[in-house]
């Protein structure tokens, strides 16, 4: 088993050096030798001042209105007597939309509020347009909100509801527990999702792409795009992802320092209980109504609106429903196909290797206690951390002209991006295992790997296929790496709804996109009913 | 160690899974629609049954800053280029990338559009003219020329392509701010125009009436009102921008001769054949043209002057010119 | 078999645990380790099975050395059978393919395992049982079928981990009895540890008490209450 720890190690090594490391120090050496460059010209620019103003802006007020109404939500549904099949039915609905990328629910939200066509504006006429800064954080702010709510639900399952019973016992109202008891409790966990949710919405793209572009406002992630695919200023883009990459740096280290020491579980000591659930009141009430509007507003409506969408033969005529998108886009696009194939074949491939290397990491880690596996894990973290656009780009630089038109540079990013996903399934759950049961099987004879293969992997299967779904999932629809990646025969499905979307025909990127979250909502429920519900979401 | 060798085995396995193939390879970036490219794919191989034809198709612009960055590592993987913004083959031709072909297939062709010493020949003139939806204006109330757009009654209406991404836009741009200047585009700003993707963008925006106006092929016109007749086309006042679209062939290409037969194959009668089905004027004055549109000759005589002048003077301008309208249009 | 233990020790960074430790355990032969826990005596006990590595000293079992300065017979090649204080039953294994898996791990033939876990069972009163799954079955069932497990291989050496200590009281001196004559009818050689001195006192042909990682003594249950070694001892066993 060592050995087999060892010599994997030497490949996850490998392929660290050769898809992290490396590139990202060839692309910093690069920027920063870049002749010619005026850095002071470049960030006195009023469009790269207003590009990292807007990718502050969006990052920061996506962050706190999620933070804030996740909060709030899981508060309630957690606080008062609900029925348990409306809490659950409105927990998945909410988290779902973390399960499908972002650019889904920015090109769910052009249908149904693009100006003067979108779906809604049948019913409001004068509802303010999609495109814009603003209606990019409403977008992103949704998203986040599923985000937010999973960052959170370790806080409330951990939570001793019986220091608000004590309040409630002295006199005060369940809204002051909430504010004097819970929220100041919660902080900690708060400024850490808030940070988190900072940092992915600081690396998006696709929706201030879809959405922020067209009204001519930019953010630094589609700043460095339109450097690389228009402007071929590389040392241009080079210096902008120094600036994203230091803006994320920041935002990553305030939230371990917030975090240091402090586990979820540690958070207060006592047993984590539900408090003595309150019968709901009318604010109460008013708040559940809310809530159940947010979660058909994030999740139900925009979703709703992409199904529409890709039965119309018509953009513009709601009546015109008929096949021909879909007959359009598995007979007539011959790229509809070689896309699906290159995703899934990517992805695929990817999540199985990331899934192997995360768990015989994972095993290094807690059984071995290796000092190189918890490195691996940690080097996969940074990659997670970092925004596509950095990997992407750093991929670019390092392998110009070798392998830049393969799938290979396209697996690398992803699986630097997104390998992450399995060893932080995996290990806690190898770590809830007992030693013991694998010691039991040495005593009976089994070999360590005997033991490895026979009782640790069948044990560890509902948390295997988490981690294969986890990592499968977003990199099927993955597309901030993939816009930059994508060469000649080598498109894949996320770059190919945006170029659907954006150039062609949104109905047809529909198509696309739903039979996607069709796919990834079909494999969740699976895993669900599988695992009895303790992974998935 | 015996792991570390069944690992790298399965790993070189997934090489392996990359497919080889037989015989010569003929790569095609092309600026094409989709299925004009199948088209012109089903012709090629059943003229040329051992060559296997891959092709890049995309937007003139993204195949141009495709090529510039192989170029940046190297060579090119495209034998051959056929994209709409005429400039920048003159820029490779600086570079020396192009490979220099006296082709008989192109010596009948008028001086402006072949290079002199051979580097690339026009093959099909793609027109820029106006579109609008007619359930949002009537003929009436139509705009008739370019200058029109900036009227207040198209206020938030207008829609074009971007010389970012399209090089047919590239080039309508180029003639726009010769002819009527860039106070002509700084208005269209200031009257809520759009600019942003390429041509089937603008299409897509006028057919949903979230744009019911735009600056748009003629060949993307007559396509679209084959299942929608109520978009409909005006030939601007000014007259319409014709954006002669070449053909060369790299001089990094592996396979030079088969090369120079396919560009020749682009010219003949049934590659000319072909274009007609992605409604596309030809270069050949004799050839029909698309469904309803006015032939080539017709085409030529209301169309801004082209010579090549304007085309060297524009190449020296092309990067201020990007300049000039990203300030203008896109910040 | 016999063991042998000799000048064991363990430390783990700068602390000693386990203190030059030095005992043998007669073939047939039930031996207790007792003390207070952090005594040492399962790091004894892990360090017989292989599943810690001594830090010095030998193990012998049989004429067999396991484990000296410069060996060490990882715990799968040992032989040895153990019974843990958590049972380790597999939950996706049912009663059948737990205690089944030595024997399919040393590849024998299906209807040999199939009689051997038959026999098992029995031994241990649980036959009818054998689809059940762990979870599906009583603390005092999981820890007969951890006895069955152990002993399905024939080991050579038997250790056995606080094994009653999950049980009630009342369940533990049934299962105290029904270990005893299991020790006597198929003679196994046994290692016990254990912090509970009736159970030693009970069940031990002899018993060996450790404190802060030292051996203090080592004899019969009656030498030990007669003739404690010091206060220590005395105040233990009391």
């Amino acid at each position: 088993m060592r050995a087999l720890v060892r010599s994997s190690e030497i490949l996850h090594g490998t392929l660290l050096a050769l898809g992290l490391v490396c590139p990202l120090a060839l692309f910093f050496h690069k920027t920063l030798s870049f002749e010619n460059t005026d850095i002071v010209a470049l960030f006195s620019s009023p469009a790269i001042y207003n590009a990292t103003l807007n990718s502050l802006l969006l990052s920061l007020l996506t962050a706190l209105f999620s933070t804030i109404l996740a909060f709030v939500f899981s508060w309630i549904l957690w606080r008062y007597d609900w029925s348990p099949r409306l809490v659950r039915a409105l927990s998945i609905t909410m988290k779902t939309p973390y399960l499908l990328p972002p650019f889904f629910f920015a090109m769910g939200w052009i249908a149904l509020a693009a100006p003067s066509v979108g779906y809604l504006r049948a019913l409001y006429p004068d509802l303010p347009s999609i495109y814009g800064m603003s209606g990019t954080v409403f977008v992103m702010t949704l998203w986040s909100l599923a985000f937010a709510m999973i960052q959170l639900q370790v806080f409330f399952s951990q939570f001793p509801g019986h220091l608000e019973d004590a309040a409630i016992l002295c006199g005060a109202s369940p809204l002051q527990t909430f504010f004097r008891i819970t929220t100041p409790l919660a902080r900690p966990q708060l400024v850490s999702c808030f940070l988190l949710v900072s940092v992915s919405s600081l690396a998006a793209f696709g929706v201030p792409a879809m959405l922020a572009s067209p009204d001519r406002a930019y953010v630094l992630t589609t700043r460095i795009y339109q450097s690389i695919k228009s402007d071929q200023n590389f040392s241009q883009a080079g210096w902008l992802s120094l600036l994203l990459l230091v803006i994320t740096i920041v935002l990553l280290l305030l939230q371990r320092l917030v975090m240091k020491g402090r586990h979820a579980a540690a958070l207060v000591s006592g047993k984590a209980s539900r408090p003595a659930v309150l019968r709901p009141s009318f604010h109460a009430k008013s708040a559940m109504a809310l809530i159940c509007f947010f979660a058909v507003i994030a999740s139900v409506l925009p979703c709703a609106a992409l199904v529409l969408q890709s039965f119309l033969r018509d953009r513009s005529d709601v009546t015109s429903i008929s096949l021909e998108k879909y007959i359009y886009v598995f007979s007539q696009i011959p790229d509809g196909w070689i896309a699906l194939s290159n995703s899934l074949l990517t992805a695929s491939v990817g999540t199985i290797i990331a899934t192997f290397l995360g768990l015989v990491t994972a095993y290094g880690m807690a059984r071995l206690h290796l000092r190189s596996s918890s490195w691996m894990i940690e080097a996969w973290n940074i990659g997670f951390a970092l925004p596509g656009t950095i990997i992407a780009l750093s991929l670019l630089v390092f392998y110009a002209g070798s392998i830049t038109d393969t799938l290979w540079i396209l697996g690398f990013g992803y699986l630097i991006k997104y390998g992450a996903f399995s060893a932080r399934t995996l290990s806690p759950a190898l770590s809830a295992l007992s030693k013991e049961l694998e010691e039991a099987a040495w005593m009976n004879g089994a070999s360590p790997r005997q033991a490895f293969l026979k009782i640790v992997v069948p044990l560890l299967k509902p948390a295997i296929a988490a981690a294969l779904l986890l990592a499968w999932v977003p990199m099927l629809s993955e597309l901030t790496i993939s816009v930059l990646l994508v060469g000649v025969g080598t498109e894949t499905l996320g770059a190919l709804i945006y170029r659907l979307q954006e150039y062609a025909d949104p109905g047809a990127a529909a198509v696309l996109a739903v039979v996607v979250a069709l796919a990834t909502l079909i494999l969740n429920g699976a895993l669900r009913r599988v695992s009895k519900g303790s992974f998935g979401i | 160690m015996k792991y570390l060798v069944s690992l790298v085995a399965l790993f070189s396995l997934f090489v392996g899974c990359t497919k080889k193939e037989q015989g010569p390879t003929i790569w095609i970036y092309a600026s094409f629609y989709n299925h004009v490219v199948q088209e012109y794919d089903a012709k090629l191989k059943a003229k040329f049954p051992n060559v296997n034809f891959r092709w890049y198709q995309s937007g003139s612009e993204n195949i141009a800053a495709k090529v510039n960055s192989e170029l940046l590592s190297g060579k090119t993987q495209a034998d051959l280029i056929l994209t709409a913004d005429l400039f920048w083959y003159e820029d490779l031709k600086a570079k020396g990338v192009l490979l220099k072909y006296p082709s008989p297939a192109t010596s009948s062709l008028a001086p402006q559009f072949r290079d002199p010493e051979f580097a690339w020949a026009v093959s099909r003139v793609p027109a820029m003219v106006i579109a609008y939806h007619s359930d949002v204006y009537g003929d009436a109330q139509a705009p008739k020329s370019f200058s029109d757009l900036v009227q207040p009654q198209f206020k938030n209406k207008v829609a074009m392509g971007s010389p970012l991404e399209s090089g047919t836009t590239f080039t309508t741009v180029a003639q726009l701010s010769r002819k009527l200047g860039w106070d002509f585009f700084k208005k269209l700003r200031a009257n809520g125009a759009i600019s942003a993707g390429g041509n089937s963008a603008v299409m897509a925006k006028i057919e949903t009436k979230e744009r019911p106006v735009g600056i748009v092929l003629l060949e993307n016109i007559i396509a679209t009102r084959r299942k929608n007749p109520k978009i409909k086309w005006v030939f601007p006042k000014e007259g319409i921008v014709s954006v002669p679209s070449p053909i060369a062939i790299t001089s990094t290409t592996s396979n030079p001769e088969l090369a120079k037969q396919v560009y020749d194959y682009f010219f003949s009668k049934e590659g000319q054949e072909v274009l007609l089905k992605g409604d596309h004027h030809g270069i050949f004055a004799d050839a029909p043209a698309p469904e309803g549109a006015p032939d080539l000759t017709k085409l030529l005589a209301i169309s801004l002057p082209w010579n090549s002048t304007i085309l060297h003077e524009v190449h020296r301008e092309r990067d201020n010119i990007k300049k000039q309208f990203t300030s203008i249009m896109l910040e | 078999m016999r063991v042998k233990v000799e000048s064991l020790r363990k430390s783990f960074g700068s602390t000693p645990v386990v203190d030059n430790v030095t005992f043998t355990v007669e073939e047939g032969e039930l031996v207790t380790l007792l003390g207070p826990s952090g005594c040492g005596k399962t790091t004894v006990l892990r360090m017989v099975a292989g599943l810690e590595r001594p830090s010095g000293g030998r193990i012998w079992v049989g004429d067999r050395l396991f484990s000296d300065e410069k060996s060490f017979v990882p715990p799968h090649q040992r032989g040895i059978g153990m019974v843990f204080q958590s049972y380790a039953l597999w939950p996706h294994r049912t009663v059948f393919k737990n205690i089944a898996f030595p024997l399919e791990i040393q590849k024998h033939p299906r209807d040999d395992i199939e009689a051997r876990v038959r026999e098992v069972l029995g031994a241990v009163a649980l036959e009818g049982l054998a689809e059940r799954y762990p979870h599906e079955l009583s603390g005092g069932q999981q820890q007969r079928v951890a006895v069955a497990r152990a002993i399905a291989q024939k080991p050579t050496v038997l250790l056995m981990d606080e094994p009653l200590s999950n049980l009630d009281a009342k369940l533990r001196e049934q299962m105290r009895r029904e270990l005893k004559s299991l020790q006597r009818d198929l003679k196994l050689t046994m290692l016990y540890v254990t912090h509970d001195r009736l159970e030693a006192l009970e069940l031990s042909h002899r018993m060996a008490i450790l404190d802060h990682g030292k051996l203090i003594q080592i004899g019969t249950p009656q030498d030990v209450t007669e003739n404690p070694a010091n206060d220590f001892v005395a105040h233990f066993i009391e």
